[in-house]
């Protein structure tokens, strides 16, 4: 390539950044794992047709949630007589338009809960690349053209690795290492690769027992970067560079919701919940209660207060001291987090069922609707002023078609 | 007039140029065309080269830029380096190919046939020769699967047999019967074998699917052996310590210190699940022994696929083939396969199964299945369940 052509092309891609740039939703339950956008604003009011910017059918189920990365949307999914069909599918922010799909054949165990799928974690994307995990232990990174950079079939390197009910554990990147948290009776582990290349940078054994939580990454005092993994036993908390483990307290740990980082306060679903703050050198513990109860949903976090789900109670409690609030009971069951957007909650029911709850209200739910004939497992993904949600079947984009762009 | 629409023109000409020149920059394919065999060849190796831990990593990424630039006309060739012994390197490859025809780009389409039509070609190179073929062209998908019953490769095989199990639903009950003997025959699938038996059944045809899979349905059982604290996962008791002078009517000190002996038990489940809890007793942290015979006509290499919600341990005339120490974890027919080595004649089988303590209720099975069958999953019978 020329000086002269290198030039235009810089020019061009200078002239495009505007409608990249955005507030990306880069990972499970988005920056933080917190699962809340303050300054968003989503219609609180929806149906199939009412607020629906796109609809598109996916080519597979998967009880992922969807990311979002500049103007594409990416979901993975899986299909097959046995999960082993693995999809990563991006679509555009703008029109739901498939931009492209990547396909794999999975590599390790397919097995999982009739309910679920392969396609279980929410991918992860640095910015520059797409990590898309699968329960499988399979994991696939592309760029955002969807041009394959490398792919890992961890279930080869650790054959036991895996549970029936489906592993779910999404990934997390930070400072071009991606991190990866598999933790079955068979075999556990917890492993950084190199996002450039897919080589293994460390490795550490985990307890064989099972978690389906997913590792979030925070600052340490010192500035370094940390994973902090929940799993049954145990709070771990790694350095992202090296993989040495930098604290770890022993608890009682909740193994599906996950734990998600406030700043500098790590909050973890173990002994009840956790608060730790991370601005000493030795990480201190705010408050702890056993009162906080959580189920399968994880945290969300807005305006120093923290939501839970525990069945269908949700609860809000003071983030400085673990106090609760208030509560109030909902109806049905749920496998994916809630997400807050401005001062509404929004939860999305195993059945299809949106609800919005209004967070000024004592949690009134003020609106329902039921997309017919779906599962929806995943928690929704929020960018600009749009909302993602995905299904075993298709995913929507909810957003005020009159308002400002999304 | 002139003077005002110029920097109109200049400005359209220049978003025109702009345009162009980074549609070329960014879509060239430098290898679509000309003396590229050579790169092709060496970034197919370095893809073929890439292992567990993430080896062959350097030079595959480099290699898959090639292969993603790569001409159509190409994909044959990238097919042809497929291989069922690199399951890694056949998804870096799947992926090159999926984004060299992402622009709908026209495909080698009779030499992309030819690539399928070679039963002798890779198993998940020629599934995806199929889905390239039979993208958006439905009739040729409909032409293709039913042809496809006897196919080495499994999930093309799997779909034929979906096509005979849904053409049975429109076809009258002798028909119908006919058609889902054949399937059930031809099957590899264990749930889709089950599937097939379940519609037989509606239709008043009984079919024995321990022999029909190859279940072994009876077991010398022996217990209970001490697992307090899954301790004696390794732990080797009577039934594993001597297997040269292995004997049934041996008796061994158990947990409770008392003599243990053989019993013989006969599963009629269909999948030739064995529970433990109803042969032997409901106890917790114990281990119990199973152990039968095979005879073989002919000295071979078959599956042993073991579906065990405990820890297990399985032994081939005293071989250890098999060992899994996970504890309630879910129970599937082929959850576990592991090659194992038959001779002529008596075969010895013996599997150790433990129960540990766990007090939830969703912890209290204890049972096992075994299977023998090809690498394909057609089962293998022993020479006194023959036809």
């Amino acid at each position: 390539m020329s000086y002269y052509h290198k030039t235009i092309a810089i020019v061009s891609i200078a002239f495009c950044l505007p409608c990249l740039l955005g507030t990306d939703w880069p990972q499970f339950r988005g920056p933080g794992g917190i699962s809340s956008i303050a300054d968003a604003t989503i219609p609180i009011e929806f149906d199939d047709e009412k607020n629906i910017g796109w609809k598109t059918d996916l080519p597979a189920k998967g009880a992922s949630s969807p990311i979002v990365v500049g103007n594409k949307v990416v979901v993975t999914c899986s299909g097959g007589s046995q999960q082993e069909q693995l999809y990563t599918v991006c679509l555009d922010s703008n029109s739901g338009g498939v931009l492209w799909t990547q396909k794999y054949w999975a590599t390790g165990r397919t097995l999982c809960h009739p309910l679920s799928a392969n396609a279980a974690p929410t991918p992860a994307s640095d910015g520059t690349h797409v990590f898309s995990f699968f329960s499988s232990n399979d994991l696939a990174c592309t760029d955002l053209d969807g041009n394959l950079i490398w792919f890992r079939g961890l279930g080869l390197d650790y054959p036991k690795a895996g549970n029936d009910v489906g592993m779910s554990a999404s990934p997390v990147v930070q400072d071009g290492i991606v991190v990866v948290v598999v933790e079955s009776q068979g075999a556990s582990f917890a492993m950084g690769l190199e996002a450039d290349t897919g080589k293994t940078v460390w490795t550490i054994d985990r307890k064989k027992s099972a978690s389906w939580t997913s590792p979030v990454i925070l600052k340490a005092k010192d500035g370094t970067s940390k994973v902090a993994i929940q799993s049954s036993d145990r709070l771990t908390l790694v350095d992202l560079t090296s993989g040495e483990i930098y604290k770890d307290y022993e608890g009682k740990g909740n193994v599906v919701p996950s734990p998600s980082v406030v700043g500098n306060v790590l909050l973890s679903p173990i002994d009840g919940a956790t608060a730790y703050s991370m601005e000493s050198e030795e990480p201190k513990v705010l408050w702890n209660s056993e009162q906080v109860r959580i189920s399968s949903s994880s945290f969300v976090v807005h305006e120093n207060k923290l939501y839970t789900m525990n069945g269908s109670v949700i609860a809000s409690y003071d983030m400085s001291d673990g106090k609760q609030i208030t509560k109030a009971r909902v109806e049905g069951s749920y496998w994916s987090t809630p997400v807050i957007a401005g001062h509404h909650m929004y939860m999305f029911a195993q059945d299809g069922t949106g609800y919005v709850v209004d967070l000024n209200d004592e949690l009134k739910v003020i609106h329902k609707h039921q997309f017919k004939d779906e599962v929806m497992l995943g928690s929704p993904a929020i960018s600009g002023n749009a909302m993602y949600i995905r299904s075993d079947k298709s995913i929507w984009k909810i957003a005020d078609k009159s308002g400002p762009a999304s | 007039m002139i003077s005002r629409r110029l920097p109109d023109f200049l400005h359209k000409f220049s978003c025109v140029f702009v345009l162009v020149l980074t549609i070329t920059t960014f879509n060239q394919r430098p290898y679509a065309h000309g003396d590229t065999s050579d790169q092709l060849s060496d970034a197919l190796s370095a893809i073929n080269n890439v292992s567990t831990g993430g080896g062959g990593h350097d030079q595959a990424i480099g290699a898959m830029k090639i292969l993603n630039r790569a001409a159509p006309d190409q994909i044959p060739k990238i097919l042809n380096a497929m291989s069922d012994e690199n399951k890694l390197a056949v998804n870096w490859l799947r992926s090159a190919v999926i984004k060299i025809t992402g622009d709908g780009s026209t495909l080698p389409k009779q030499k992309i046939r030819e690539y399928f039509d070679d039963k002798s070609n890779a198993h998940l190179g020629r599934l995806l020769a199929f889905e390239l073929l039979t993208e958006n062209e439905k009739s040729l998908a409909d032409e293709l699967i039913p042809k496809l019953v006897d196919d080495p490769s499994l999930p093309l095989r799997y779909m034929a047999i979906a096509n005979l199990m849904k053409e049975s639903e429109s076809a009258d009950d002798i028909q119908s019967i006919g058609i889902l003997g054949y399937a059930l025959e031809k099957s590899r699938d264990v749930e889709q074998v089950v599937e097939i038996a379940k519609s037989l059944n509606e239709k008043g045809v009984s079919v024995d699917l321990q022999k029909q899979l190859g279940f072994l349905n009876s077991w010398h059982l022996v217990g209970n052996f001490d697992n307090k604290d899954e301790s004696g996962f390794d732990v080797k008791f009577g039934p594993e310590k001597d297997f040269e002078k292995f004997d049934l009517e041996a008796t061994y000190p158990d947990a409770d210190k008392t003599d243990s002996t053989w019993s013989q038990h006969s599963t009629v489940e269909p999948t030739g699940l064995v529970d433990l809890n109803k042969a032997i007793g409901k106890v917790k942290g114990v281990i119990a022994y199973a152990y039968t015979t095979y005879d073989s006509d002919i000295e071979r290499e078959v599956d042993i696929r073991v579906g065990c919600i405990n820890a297990h341990k399985i032994w081939v005339n005293g071989e250890l083939v098999m060992s899994n120490e996970i504890y309630h974890n879910g129970i599937s027919p082929d959850k576990f396969i592991s090659k194992a080595r038959l001779i002529k004649g008596k075969n010895e089988i013996l599997i150790k199964v433990c129960q540990n303590e766990q007090t939830q209720s969703w912890a209290q099975r204890w049972q096992f299945q075994v299977r023998i069958c090809d690498e394909t999953g057609k089962a293998i019978r022993p020479e006194s369940n023959k036809e």
